[in-house]
């Protein structure tokens, strides 16, 4: 193979490519990166074998063929040359050479038989989205996720489609994050899939707003063409659990605040919260709430700010870094805030919204 | 206490009194002694050393395997016994403890103390028909060292006065806290004697040691001024653990896996008992050539579920590998605890896991360890914790 690119472009795409790399992988061909040169294309592939990206670059074809090399290296050396010009990347055996001006590095490689193929998505439902619906669905659900790996079914996004109705949801059994959109295509059937964490969080830094994202759904991976390259994730198995039945129907107490202030004043409370538990207790009281925490060892704060709410005196505990998290992924100015009672669910919604919720549990008090 | 596990065990069993007894930590495979009576000990037998090699010296040897329970009852019953003396009793470890005596001795100076020390210790070989020895001094580091001077059955009282001379020509390391190691390096510096020790200019010793430096100073002047902690007053934990030395190096992660599913529930009874959560899990693995990995991860939310424990420790263990050099050891521990601030589950699912959880401790609480667990904790073929063997499930015994 030998190839030549424009050194800017390729440290780009390179560095994209190098996302789904994974930096300590215990099988050494897979913290290498896949070039190729066939049919007129330059193709670059990274995986961990959980996601996969694919990457067109551009450049002129001097010779077809293909290698792969440690992905992390070949990214710092382009990015290392600095200026514009032209690199040449030519394969000698199993190893890279890479000459830039007068420069020159030689790369081990490991033959490209052994790299994993990037997985064919077949029996698929295909369906068009705007990038910018499913960039800010994402967004908007994945901080919900658990990392928790004794519930795998919780590690990524439940990503579902029905008609022309996108819904996606997040939790981690503690918090729940729910955001629908209506997409221009009408599907048939339905689409019910856990698009794991990593990927979901990698696509947010992909897809670009204005572009129309064609997504394939397989049975065990999702296939997303973008502008920028092809990802394909492996699906999350297992049933996400029944979170319609987790949201509650009816709230006792509803109120309205400004969520900026309300974040910066539990930002600056929650800097005397025990820093085991991270509690704040929120006494909400007609017009006005309470913002308080305390700590044995270090002391006690409050603050207050003005809401609009007419009903009885409650208090409630959260973890403050719950709470943070939960506000923090709204960008609306103003919030609703709705409980059933301090044990029990809690939920902030932009007023008069129902495209879009977080449910939060309090802490036991 | 003197030879605190072998003594417990004479007690219990007076047929093997006054004979040489070895307290190990388990029957077969490579045991180690953990205690060995005086009678043992005239073989040449010393705490650490292999059972075989033991054996060897004194093949007659009555060999018991340890029941850790016991002996933490009989400490209980021995801090109970000491609180008619005084309420100030520190527990340092389960075969010692600390008393501030101060009030008892008041005005009456070191011929009080004296009769102190012998009240004290028959009040122990009275009450609980165990053998010690009591050393009263102006402070811990004397009184421990003391204590040590006469073994077994002794008693021994350092006054203020008397402890400049006690030092002057004692070996650095006959002071509790300075090892072989640390002795060899203060050798390098030309101290040899605590009386050295203690004239040595702090500047020499903190440029060489550190903050250490100047405690190491204080011990030989035979000051320190560490304050008595009482048994109540102890300090919540800063981590949660648990480690097994294998009888046997394996070589195969699914055993591997049953340990260490073992050894978090352990971690997590242990925790829950205490009302702790930790958010990180840090796992140990020392290989058949003595080599020690430690890997940690830290979880974004506390837990005290053996499962979590378990998957998040099995996955550093993963990564650290298991290799042909086999694993020796393999510990489990959290840290980062938290107390209470449970945030409650959203899902009824969640609800159901805690009861299940909470209902499987409170029958482990009333039946013994392990009676009922996850199927995962029977794949160990060790059994890490004690079960009476009246309670273990019959077709489990014998595994």
């Amino acid at each position: 193979m030998e190839i030549i690119c424009e050194r800017e472009k390729l440290a780009e795409d390179i560095g994209l490519v190098q996302s789904a790399v994974s930096p300590r992988s215990p099988m050494p061909i897979l913290s290498n990166m896949l070039l190729r040169a066939e049919n007129g294309m330059i193709d670059l592939i990274g995986t961990d074998l959980d996601i996969y990206l694919w990457k067109c670059t551009d450049g002129e074809i001097v010779e077809d063929g293909s290698i792969t090399v440690p992905s992390r290296k070949l990214s710092e050396i382009v990015r290392g040359f600095q200026s514009s010009g032209s690199i040449n990347l030519k394969t000698d055996g199993l190893s890279l050479k890479i000459s830039y001006e007068k420069a020159e590095f030689r790369l081990q490689g490991i033959s490209p038989e052994e790299y994993p193929v990037f997985p064919k998505i077949d029996g698929a439902v295909d369906v068009e989205i705007d990038g910018s619906i499913v960039k800010t669905m994402m967004k908007e659900t994945v901080f919900a996720v658990s990392e928790d790996e004794t519930r795998y079914a919780l590690n990524g996004i439940s990503f579902q489609i029905e008609g022309n109705r996108l819904v996606t949801v997040a939790t981690d059994g503690y918090m729940l994050a729910y955001k629908h959109s209506d997409i221009d295509e009408t599907i048939e059937g339905i689409v019910d899939v856990i698009i794991p964490t990593r990927a979901a969080q990698e696509l947010i830094k992909i897809i670009e707003d204005e572009e129309k994202v064609k997504v394939s759904f397989g049975e065990k991976y999702v296939l997303w063409q973008m502008r920028q390259g092809y990802l394909a994730s492996r699906l999350v198995e297992g049933k996400f659990p029944n979170y319609r039945s987790a949201i509650p129907e009816k709230f006792n107490y509803k109120l309205v605040l400004n969520r900026a202030q309300f974040l910066d004043k539990v930002n600056l409370v929650s800097m005397i919260a025990d820093e085991r538990t991270n509690q704040i207790m929120l006494e909400v009281a007609p017009g006005l709430i309470t913002i308080r925490a305390e700590s044995p060892e270090m002391g006690e704060g409050s603050d207050q700010m003005d809401v609009e709410y007419d009903g009885e005196k409650f208090t409630v505990a959260y973890n403050a870094n719950l709470l943070k998290e939960v506000l923090k992924s709204f960008s609306d100015d103003l919030l609703q805030y709705e409980l059933v009672d301090p044990i029990r669910h809690g939920k902030f919604s932009p007023p008069g919204a129902d495209d879009h919720f977080c449910i939060i549990m309090p802490m036991k008090v | 206490m003197n030879a605190y596990f072998a003594s417990v065990e004479e007690m219990v069993n007076p047929k093997i009194r006054g004979k040489p007894i070895l307290v190990t930590g388990a029957p077969e495979g490579r045991s180690v002694v953990c205690t060995a009576s005086y009678p043992a000990r005239e073989y040449g037998i010393q705490s650490g050393m292999s059972l075989k090699e033991a054996l060897r010296l004194c093949p007659h040897a009555v060999v018991v395997t340890g029941n850790p329970s016991r002996y933490t009852a009989t400490l209980s019953q021995l801090v109970k016994m000491l609180e008619g003396f005084t309420h100030l009793i520190e527990i340092a470890s389960v075969d010692e403890v600390y008393m501030n005596v101060s009030d008892i001795v008041g005005e009456g100076g070191k011929e009080r103390a004296k009769e102190l020390a012998g009240e004290l210790r028959m009040a122990v070989v009275n009450g609980l028909d165990l053998p010690c020895s009591v050393g009263i001094a102006p402070n811990k580091v004397m009184a421990k060292f003391a204590s040590g001077l006469k073994k077994p059955m002794g008693e021994t009282v350092i006054a203020h006065n008397e402890i400049e001379e006690v030092l002057e020509n004692l070996p650095v390391d006959a002071l509790p806290g300075i090892g072989t190691k640390l002795a060899i390096r203060l050798k390098g510096l030309g101290i040899t004697t605590c009386g050295e020790l203690g004239r040595a200019p702090v500047g020499l010793l903190k440029a060489r040691f550190g903050v250490v430096g100047i405690a190491l100073k204080a011990m030989g002047q035979g000051v320190a001024d560490t304050p008595l902690v009482p048994y109540y007053e102890v300090p919540e934990a800063k981590s949660v653990g648990h480690s097994v030395t294998l009888p046997e190096d394996i070589y195969d992660m699914e055993r591997v896996k049953g340990v260490v599913f073992s050894l978090s529930e352990k971690v997590g009874r242990r925790m829950r008992r205490r009302g702790y959560r930790g958010r990180r899990v840090q796992a140990v693995v020392r290989r058949g050539d003595f080599t020690s990995v430690v890997k940690h991860r830290t979880l974004k939310r506390p837990t005290d579920d053996a499962r979590e424990i378990y998957k998040t420790a099995v996955g550093l263990i993963e990564g650290i590998g298991i290799d042909e050099r086999g694993v020796r050891m393999l510990g489990v521990s959290v840290s980062l605890i938290e107390i209470g601030g449970e945030i409650l589950p959203l899902f009824e699912g969640g609800m159901r896991e805690r009861a299940l959880i909470e209902a499987l401790d409170a029958v482990n609480d009333r039946y013994g360890e392990f009676t009922v667990s996850w199927a995962r904790a029977y794949l160990s073929r060790y059994r890490l914790w004690h079960v009476p063997m009246s309670r273990r499930p019959a077709e489990l015994v014998g595994n």
